[in-house]
Order: C-alpha cells, then sequence, then structure tokens
C-alpha cells in the first residue's frame, strides 16, 4: 500500500478517535443541561462556566475508580463486552460522511455497512448483560437483543425505499441527490418510521428498555463500574451519534441547505440539532413497558414501513426524478 | 386525533426547557428572606462596644427552651459580664425579642451558621462585659419605646 495513503487514514482514524471523545464530551454535558431545563432546574453550574468542565469531571472520577470485576463474572466477556459495543459503532463513523467523499472510507456499500455494523452492537449489548452475572443485566440484555432486533427491520425497509429512490447506497450520492429538496420532504412517512426506529436502535428514552433503572437497577451495566462504565457510556452515546448522523444523511440533506451553498456546517448543526430533539424527547416521554413496545414495531412500525416502500417505489416509477 | 397527546407533551416540555428555571442558585445569590423571618440573635451596641443590655433577666426567665444564659456583674448588676445562646437548643420562637424592654435583643437575617460541631452551636453576645462580634453596632443607645415611636398611646 502506498506509504501516504496509509499514514493519511491512520491519521484520520486517530482524529476520528479524538472527534468521538469530544462529542460524549459535549453531549454528556449538553444532555444535562437540556434536560435540566426541562426539569425547570439549570442542570450543572459549579464546573467551569455553566458546568462545562462536569464532564472532564467525571471522566477523571471514572478514571480514578476501582476496576471491579465479581466474581462469579465471565472476565473474558466482562472485558470483551464493551469493545464490541464501542468498536462497531466507531467503524460505521468510518463511512459516514462529512462532505462529499470526505470520510475515512466512502465506500460504495456505505448505507449497508452502518446498518450491518448496528447488528453487531446488540451482540455487544448481550455480552455485557449477560457477563456480569447478574438478574438485572440478563433481564437488560435479553430485553435489549429483543428490541435491537425487532426495531432493525422496519428501519432498514425505509432504508430500502430510500436507495429506492436515490439508486445508489453510496452516501455521498444519497445526500447529493437531495441537493434541493430532502427526502424528509417526499418520504415524510419514511423519516418518521426512520426517526422512531433510529430512537429504539440507539437504546435511548423512551425506548431504554436494557437500561429501565426504575425495573433493572441500571440494567445492562449494572455490575460495571471505572473507566469500563465509562466505555458503556461512550458506546451509547456514539450509537447516538451514528444514528442522528444516518438521520440527516439519509431524510434531512446532509450539507445541503438550499439554496445557501452545501457546507459541512450544515450537517454538523443538523447533527446536533436531531441529537437535542432525541434529548428532548428523552424529556418528555415516559417509557414504554416491553410488550408495548414489542407491539408498537411489529404490529404497526413493519406494516407502516411496508406500505411506505410500496407508495415510495410506485412514486418512483411513475414520476421521473423522484 | 392520533398523536395529539404526544405533540402536546413535546410543546409542554418544550416550552419549559426555552423558559425560566426556579432554582435558588443558592450559595451564589442569597435568597431574599421576609422581613418578620427569625433566625439567629443578634444585640444591639454602641460603637464602643457597650451592649444595650442591662442584665435584666426577663429574656432568659422567658425563653421556653433555657437558650439564654446571662452572667451579672457581681459589682454592677444592671450590666452582663456575658451573654451567651445555645442556638441547637433554639426554636425561634421569638419569645425573648418580644420581651427585651429595652429592645436590647434583634433577630437577624444571617442564617448561614452551619457546624460540624455541636459545641460551636453557642454563641456570646456579650463576652467579657463587652459586646461580640455577633452585635449589630448602633448609634443611639436608649431606643424610643416603638409605641410612643410610633406616635401611639404611651402605655407605662
Amino acid at each position: 500500500m502506498n506509504a501516504r495513503i496509509f499514514l493519511t487514514q491512520l491519521l484520520g482514524a486517530l482524529g476520528l478517535i479524538v472527534i468521538l471523545g469530544f462529542n460524549v464530551i459535549i453531549m454528556d454535558w449538553w444532555e444535562r443541561k437540556l434536560v435540566g431545563h426541562i426539569h425547570r432546574r439549570p442542570g450543572p453550574m459549579h464546573t467551569g462556566w455553566h458546568g462545562i468542565l462536569q464532564p472532564f469531571a467525571d471522566m477523571l472520577k471514572m478514571l480514578s475508580k476501582e476496576d471491579i470485576v465479581p466474581d462469579r463474572a465471565d472476565r473474558l466477556f466482562f472485558w470483551l463486552g464493551p469493545a464490541v459495543a464501542v468498536v462497531p459503532a466507531f467503524m460505521a463513523l468510518a463511512v459516514l460522511p462529512l462532505a462529499p467523499g470526505f470520510a475515512l472510507a466512502d465506500i460504495g456499500n456505505g448505507l449497508f455497512f452502518v446498518f450491518a455494523m448496528q447488528t453487531i452492537m446488540p451482540f455487544g449489548y448481550t455480552l455485557i448483560g449477560w457477563s456480569g452475572h447478574n438478574k438485572w443485566s440478563l433481564v437488560g440484555a435479553l430485553r435489549s437483543a429483543a428490541q435491537l432486533i425487532s426495531y432493525e427491520i422496519p428501519m432498514l425497509i425505509v432504508a430500502l425505499g430510500i436507495l429506492l429512490a436515490a439508486g445508489s447506497a453510496r452516501l455521498t450520492d444519497i445526500v447529493n441527490a437531495q441537493s434541493t429538496v430532502w427526502y424528509a420532504v417526499k418520504q415524510p412517512i419514511g423519516l418518521l418510521i426512520f426517526f422512531i426506529t433510529a430512537v429504539a436502535e440507539m437504546n435511548r428514552s423512551p425506548f431504554d428498555m436494557p437500561e429501565a433503572e426504575s425495573e433493572l437497577v441500571a440494567g445492562i451495566h449494572t455490575e460495571y463500574a471505572g473507566m469500563k462504565f465509562g466505555l458503556v457510556m461512550m458506546a451509547e452515546y456514539t450509537a447516538m451519534l451514528v444514528g442522528s448522523w444516518m438521520i440527516v444523511l439519509l431524510f434531512l440533506g446532509g450539507w445541503h441547505l438550499w439554496p445557501l451553498p452545501p457546507s459541512p456546517v450544515w450537517l454538523v448543526l443538523k447533527l446536533y440539532l436531531v441529537q437535542s430533539g432525541i434529548i428532548w424527547l428523552r424529556g418528555t416521554y415516559l417509557r414504554l413497558r416491553v410488550d408495548t413496545m414489542m407491539e408498537m414495531s411489529w404490529k404497526y412500525l413493519i406494516p407502516a414501513s411496508l406500505a411506505n416502500l410500496m407508495l415510495v417505489g410506485v412514486l418512483a416509477t411513475t414520476f421521473k426524478g423522484f | 386525533m392520533f398523536g395529539q397527546g404526544l405533540l402536546k407533551g413535546l410543546s409542554v416540555t418544550g416550552r419549559r426547557m426555552l423558559g425560566k428555571t426556579e432554582c435558588d442558585m443558592y450559595p451564589y445569590r442569597k435568597r431574599v428572606l421576609p422581613p418578620k423571618s427569625r433566625i439567629f440573635l443578634s444585640m444591639r451596641a454602641t460603637p464602643d462596644g457597650k451592649a444595650l443590655c442591662n442584665a435584666c433577666l426577663t429574656c432568659q426567665q422567658g425563653c421556653p427552651d433555657n437558650v439564654i444564659r446571662i452572667e451579672q456583674d457581681p459589682e454592677d448588676r444592671k450590666r452582663a459580664v456575658s451573654f451567651r445562646v445555645n442556638s441547637g437548643r433554639c426554636t425561634f420562637c421569638g419569645i425573648c425579642e418580644e420581651n427585651c424592654p429595652r429592645h436590647a435583643l434583634t433577630f437577624t437575617q444571617d442564617f448561614e451558621r452551619a457546624t460540624f460541631d455541636k459545641g460551636t452551636l453557642t454563641y456570646a453576645l456579650i463576652a467579657d462585659g463587652t459586646a461580640t462580634g455577633a452585635c449589630v453596632i448602633v448609634e443611639r443607645t436608649e431606643p424610643e419605646h416603638p409605641a410612643s415611636a410610633e406616635g401611639g398611646e404611651d402605655v407605662g
């Protein structure tokens, strides 16, 4: 391999990890602030300007804490679980473009690569929950597996609609197909279903079954402490970033904000707006019951996504340039 | 319409999110207490450290919780050598302030006296015959009777 390309890729990967760390820190603070204001509290205020240094303080606390492994835990998988959860999220980010063609690897199958990586994540969550040898984590893990598997189906069917309209699985091409009219306008039902399923895939409230703190103590990461817990948190925030990035790329026009010239600034702006919206949902809605959550996917979202796919197919064959 | 409740919930939390918070930012911003609030006792004293108290013991005898301990000067019984308040027992009822004939005792708005040591809850308003730092300095030594000051009838 060309040494220069290799070096560029390596630096890019390192840069991506740094950006991810910053994203986790910013989102941690922003989530506390937003949820606080929804509760009419100011959120963190003591550390730095409006508590901006609070995530750093938390990070220091996590790093300095004892790394506890329960006696009867499966040590290997206890170590492996957070890594299996966090690595696919990082890998999915490698193909997500920030500007036309500007990604670590702008591959032709980007759309499916992201979904493939998201499919590995429930495996990590199941390992995390199972290896701790705790009934709460195990229940959380099983819920997580059931939830992620059922919500992947409508998500993929909706993504097929996008694929049908764009005619390419390369994420850059999908975004460039929305240079004037976003797919959010052309496929509003698709956006709604994709948003709901994306929130469920991130294990975020109101779909935070794996970490149902009122029922399961802390769900899958009950037994985790210290930086391994930090890694699980990082996996969750990175999953949120990947999910929001996919929403922005597939439906909200990515770097396009017609009639203004395309710019990565719009993408970042939309990205954080979508993430703020997800936090807003968390502050508003109650957690669904397990059976109602499954019912919602299998009884409503899957038929609706199939209907959406059919509608998009008919429109795409009838009108040229849909 | 389906989803109406969901949208209503979002609008409620959205308005909350943009509105003002309802927290007392306590250590940064102090709360304005009601003017009649009774917190810790204080003694009125002249700038040269002479307290208005004439050691009549009305407050000590009237106190339902034995909070106040006054030590009179054996030579001049109208002078207090020490005036100690055990705030750990105080219920802030305000009888001492009401009973004080010279209006020497007053309540302050100071409430930041949390401590890790029970012993430090007792504080002195007069120690060694002079007013301590816990006292309020006033210019006038002989306060007028509140009834006459307000122009009301003289009860005496």
